[in-house]
Order: structure tokens, then sequence, then C-alpha cells
């Protein structure tokens, strides 16, 4: 039997080439990678990676202290670091990023109004007024907790980790970055990170537009001697096996963790994935301002429509908050759809993290030793 | 060392490496061919299976082409491909050049996009050919040619084939090849009678879907299973190769990496765009063909975009196209020339003899194979 115990493992102090995507779209109480299934999936050999893309230091905070009480174990978080922002330097409330959507936007405003009537949705109260958008400054204070806590691992889920790779390596943390093209990798590569996430377009959330195949290849070339996690389209063994045959050393996987027992999204995004077709998860900037990957909903075919430039984060996100939120709120799910990969079309079973990663290691051992056959 | 990379594929149909050069074609011309009748025979003399994408401009030239490449593989088996949609608008003109004329009654807008990319890049408006358009006639009469000549492997781009020519071609011992770009497609292959089914991704060159190769190839093997699949789109290296059969294909069905072959006939500009591009600048688009395509991205593409026009069903929009395309063939200008090629051409750096692309992609497999066989840590 192959050995699929590589480097990398070793790098994360971990027993199977498994980690759990960090994955942040959600509200803070139905998580995609909450804390107690990311201790789950350490707890069983992997490396559970919490996505905190977004979230007040306070909450980050709390992940990780809820974490270590369930695992004992390497941990990871995942945070959204953006080159460019919608935002200054100076802290914003998000009154006031709405105040200045309403000036500057108007078309973008009169959509969200547009699908508020549509769809009958509830004007409801954000009650988040004074509660700070995501800035450089903010993004800095997020990071200080990961750095406070020393986190074994840190993962920047989209942009350029650059500037923490000094102050993480001081902390004895390893860093990385998810690219989704060979120049993202070269820019992670001369910033000196210890490790590259190279995802295909098929992945779930954030993306890019190259496929895995054509992907991951190019990125192993580009950032050797360091290791490439393989990314996007990652549900069963045989895709685990397929990464390490394409040069990566250890697989990312998001969408096959939502539908385990210890997730927390909403039960109708998890029913989403276990019965959608790959077809049915679609690309659009609608959601973030960043492409993003997630199930079809006709707020994501009306913002494709009508001809609208996605704003920059953080302010996309702060727009169709009204539409999101007020469609969470009455249980409208069809309008606010789960962020979930192509892969969602075999995902078809819920089960405890324990027992899709003993699954995963089962599948991969088979399927490499099922290519002896091809060289007789 | 010897070779021994091989399948229950491979062994079915008596080739000796399980790589099959994928049948393209953009129009009938072999002088710029992508899969001319010398690449198709380097391939399948070589080991591998040439596959010839249809580019006949006539009857009789295919059935000329056909018994050229029979005397040039000399044995080895080879196949022949082309279109057979399931959605295509019905003709009865008998002349492209006569469609043309209804549409540009019927879609001025269209026409008028088409004839602003003339007029900007500073073309001269090119004729309209007179070959005879698609049609379920012409497809039939090309069949009956295929039949004729008892082809080993008949592959549909697209579409199924209908049950009388699986049915005739069984008979006469014809192997088929169905293409698949979702599971759905799959189950139709299965109901046409297909021997072998090909799960292309997204990233391919030409005709694609959505869905990637690493996320449908494992869904499509264990949909018609115990049929063989063939894995496509973002296929360049061994490593791919082996990836294939890891996500349990049983061979590969490689276009773009053929493309950097020293056989193809498609224009050096367009070689070069393979050779020099990235695999962002290989974009879909519905505007060449009325079907979603993947080729190398340009300003004729960019025009339709911002046009937000619906592109016409297949195979007018094509047509639509040719005052266009003519031009700019005629004036050198490659640029303006839909390049369908895939996301993998940023891997492909090297033009070479086809034989040597086969060859590296063979040893790669297998050395790749024997490798994951030994402890992974590196």
């Amino acid at each position: 039997m192959a050995n699929i115990h590589t480097s990398l493992c070793d790098m994360f102090g971990i027993e199977q080439p498994i980690v759990m995507a960090g994955m942040s779209l959600g509200l803070d109480d139905a998580m995609p990678s909450p804390p107690r299934l990311a201790a789950a999936v350490t707890n069983a050999g992997g490396l559970g990676v919490m996505g905190c893309g977004s979230r007040k230091p306070e909450t980050i905070d709390w992940c990780i202290r809820e974490f270590k009480k369930h695992s004992s174990g390497p941990l990871g978080i995942d945070l959204l670091l953006p080159v460019t922002m919608g935002t200054g330097s100076n802290p914003e409330t998000k009154a006031e990023v709405r105040a200045r959507l309403e000036k500057d936007y108007p078309k973008h405003v009169a959509f969200v109004k547009e699908m508020v009537q549509e769809y009958n949705l509830p004007e409801i109260d954000l009650d988040d007024a004074e509660e700070e958008a995501m800035t450089a400054e903010l993004l800095k204070k997020e990071f200080e907790v990961v750095l406070d806590h020393k986190v074994p691992v840190f993962v920047a889920g989209l942009g350029d980790p650059s500037w923490v790779v000094p102050l993480a390596r001081k902390q004895g943390m390893k860093v990385g970055g998810v690219v989704g093209a060979v120049r993202h990798a070269e820019r992670q590569k001369a910033a000196g990170v210890d490790f590259i996430i190279a995802q295909g377009t098929e992945g779930g959330g954030h993306t890019g537009s190259i496929a895995t195949f054509p992907l991951v290849p190019q990125v192993v070339d580009t950032a050797s001697p360091i290791p490439v996690l393989a990314a996007g389209g990652i549900g069963n063994g045989r895709q685990i096996a397929a990464s390490f045959v394409l040069g990566a050393q250890a697989a990312w996987i998001g969408s096959a963790f939502l539908v385990a027992e210890e997730n927390d999204i909403p039960i109708e995004h998890q029913q989403q994935i276990l019965d959608g077709n790959s077809g049915d998860f679609t690309l659009s900037k609608y959601r973030t301002g960043k492409q993003s990957r997630s199930y079809k909903s006709p707020v994501k075919d009306a913002w494709a429509v009508s001809g609208l430039d996605p704003l920059p984060m953080p302010l996309q996100g702060i727009l169709m908050e009204p539409v999101y939120k007020a469609s969470r709120s009455i249980g409208m799910m069809h309008l606010d759809t789960a962020t979930a990969g192509q892969v969602a079309g075999l995902v078809t079973e819920r089960k405890p993290a324990k027992d899709i990663v003993d699954r995963l290691v089962a599948e991969t051992h088979e399927a490499l030793d099922n290519m002896k056959s091809f060289m007789s | 060392m010897a070779n021994k990379l091989t399948t229950p594929l491979s062994e079915m149909l008596g080739i000796k490496y399980p790589i099959f050069l994928a049948g393209m074609a953009v129009g009938g011309i072999q002088e710029t061919a992508p899969t001319p009748i010398k690449l198709v025979a380097a391939v399948s003399n070589a080991g591998g299976l040439g596959v010839l994408g249809d580019s006949f401009s006539n009857l009789d030239e295919m059935d000329r082409g056909i018994q050229e490449l029979k005397r040039l593989t000399n044995g080895h088996p080879y196949g022949i491909d082309f279109l057979l949609p399931a959605v295509r608008a019905d003709v009865t003109a008998t002349s492209n050049k006569e469609v043309y004329e209804q549409l540009s009654k019927e879609y001025p807008a269209h026409i008028a996009i088409m004839k602003e990319v003339i007029s900007q890049e500073g073309l001269e408006e090119a004729a309209v050919s007179q070959s005879e358009p698609m049609s379920t006639d012409l497809l039939k009469r090309k069949i009956e040619i295929v039949l004729d000549h008892k082809v080993p492997i008949f592959a549909a781009a697209t579409g199924e084939p209908p049950e009388w020519f699986t049915k005739r071609g069984h008979e006469l011992g014809i192997k088929f090849i169905g293409m698949c770009g979702a599971v759905r497609h799959a189950e139709r292959q299965v109901a046409a009678n297909v021997d072998i089914i090909t799960a292309q991704g997204t990233e391919a060159g030409g005709h694609t879907g959505n869905i990637s190769s690493f996320v449908l190839i494992p869904q499509i093997v264990d949909k018609v299973a115990p049929r063989p699949v063939l894995a496509a789109g973002g296929i360049g290296s061994g490593r791919h190769v082996a990836a294939s059969l890891a996500l349990g294909a049983q061979g590969a069905w490689v276009g773009t990496a053929f493309l950097a072959s020293e056989e193809t006939n498609i224009p050096t500009d367009h070689q070069n765009q393979i050779l020099n591009g990235r695999s962002d600048q290989f974009t879909t688009s519905k505007f060449s063909s009325g079907k979603q395509q993947r080729a190398f991205h340009n300003i004729v593409k960019d025009a339709w975009i911002k046009s937000g026009l619906t592109a016409l069903p297949m195979p007018l929009q094509g047509i639509l196209m040719e005052p266009m395309t003519n031009a700019a063939k005629k004036a050198g200008r490659w640029d303006l020339v839909g390049n369908p090629s895939g996301q993998i051409s940023g891997m492909l750096t090297e033009r070479r003899p086809a034989k040597d692309i086969l060859m590296e992609m063979v040893d790669e497999a297998e050395e790749t194979i024997d490798a994951m066989q030994r402890n992974l840590r590196s």
C-alpha cells in the first residue's frame, strides 16, 4: 500500500494529507467551518481550518478558544486579504458605507430595492449601523488575534499574504495562500510563503477561472520547492489520488465538509449540496464583489441581466445584505443559496466529519492501488 | 525501458497506448486543419489513436481523404469525428450564401456587430462561401461514407449518433465514441448505444460545457460503468494522463497538446497563441459557432459580449460571421479568427513532432504511476 503521508503532513503535524478548507461566507451563527467541525477534522488526522474572513476580532478569538476545547491538535485560520478594497484606511461604520452607496451607486441600490420588492422580502433591522466595515485596519486587527494565539497554520483565502509572512514567521506559524493563476503563485513564492493552495475554478466560494486539471501542475512547477495543496473539485479519494499524481502534496477540501453533521450552515443549504447537480453551482460576483461559486439563484440571474458592474469588497457584500439577510430571516433559502463547488454533484450523504476523513483516506489508497493495473 | 502503459480500452481497440488525438475541425479546409491527415497518421502510427476532425470541404474530398488516411496508417486503427448537434436550426437553403441573405433580413443587429468589426479593423468585407450548410440530409450522406469505408472509430463531437448509424456501424465492427459535458449527456449516449464515452471538462478547447474535468470524469465513470471512459479537457502531460486513470478513466482524449505539434496545419499565429498564452486567455463564448466554445480571447469576442446579443443556433451563427472571418483570413489577420484551444495552452511551450509529444506523455505517465506506488514523502 502506498504511503500517503507527505512532507507537507510533517510541516502541519498531521497524519493524513487532508485539510478542511477555511470557509467563511455565512453569518456567525451559521458558520461553514465552525470550531467543532474543524476540531473533528483535526482529531480524525487531518487539519481543520476555520474560515474567519470578515468576522470580528472577538469572534475570531472565540473560534480559536472553542476549537481548543474540542481538540489539542493543530488548527488553521483563513482570512481574506483583498489587494484592493472599496474602503479607505480610516475606520468606517456600516451605516457610513450604506450612506455612501446611496449617494455614489444609486443604480446598485435600486437593484437591491427591486429584489426586495420582487420577492416580498421584509425590511429587516440590520442592527449593525455602528459595526465596523472591513478596512485594511480591521484586517490587521483580525490578524493580530491569530498572531496572539500563535495559530499553527494561517491561510489567506484570497489576496496577498506578503505582509503577514514576516509577522507570522516570528511566532513560528506556517503561512500560505490560495491562488487561482500562475502569476499569483509567483507573487506568493516571492513573499516567502511556506505552502501554496492551487484552487481550480470548480471550487466553491471565491475562485478563479482556470480549472484544477490545467492549474495544479503549472502551480506545482512554479512553486517548487514550496509544497502545493490541490483544491477545487475534490470530494472523493480518486480526486485526492489524482491531486497527488498532478504533483500536489495534500488536498484542500471544502464542499465535502459542508454536509458534515458538525456543520452549522442552514439545512436547506446542505440539501442544495446533497441534491444539486454540478451544473447548478455557478459563478457570479453578485454576493461579495469577487467571483464566487454558489448554488443557482434567481437573484444571481437578475444580477447577470442587470449589466451592473460589481463593487469592490466590502461594498458589494454590504450592498446585498438587505436581500440575503432578509431572505434568510424568512427561510427563503432559494434566494440566498449555498456557497459550494461543482463537486457537490457527487456529494450525496450527510455524515460525521470523522467518517468523511476515513472514507477519503480509504478511497485514496484504493485509487492509488488500482493504478498499478495499468502497468502490465 | 519498454513502455507498458495499457488499459482494458487500449487492449480492446488494439492500440499500444490509451492516448487519443481529439478530432478537431474549424471549417472545411484541410490546408488550415487542426488535425490534418498527416497528424492523424502520425499519432496512430506512434501507437496512439489518431482521430480526424472532419475538415473536408465536400463529400468527394472526404472520400479521398479517408482513402489516404487508410494508406498512411497501414493497418493501425484511426477515427473520424464530426458534429451531430442535437439542437440546430433547420436549414433548407442549399448554400451558406443563401442562408446569409436570409439572416441579413432577419437579424440586422447581429449583422451590424459583425460589420462593425470589419470597419473598425479596416478589413475588406469578404463573400460568403457557396458550400452546402449542415443539414440532416448532408449528415446522412457523410455517415454513408464512414460506413462504406468501415472507419474503425467514429466520434461525435457533439450530439449522439442516430440508432440506424450505430446499428449498421456495429455490424461492420465500427466502435463509437460519444462526448459528454454533463452527467445527463452520458445517459443519452448510453441510450444511443455508443461503446466509449468521453467526459470532457470545461477547460477543453472548442465546444465545451461548464463542468470541470476533475468533477466530471468520476461522475461519468460511475454513471456509464462498465463502459470505458476517455478523459478530456486540460490534458497536456503524462501527469494528466495518469491523473485521468486515477479518476477512473481508461484513456485520454488530447486536443490542444497536439496543436503544438509540427504536423498540425493551424496558422502559425494561432500556434504561437497556444505556445505563448496563459491559461486564462482561453475563454468561452458562443459567438463563433452558436454553441459554447473555448478559444483564445480576442476583440471580436469583446464586441459580442458588449452587444449583449444572444448567439444564433448552429449553423446560423457561423454563417453569420463569414464575411468578417473570411475577410480576416484573406488579410492574414488570424488574431480576429477563432482559435479553439483549451486552458492547458498555459502549460505548452514547445513545438515538436506528434510522436515526441505522445511518447513524452507515455513516459511521464508511467514514471508518475511508478512514483505513486512508493512513499510520497519527498
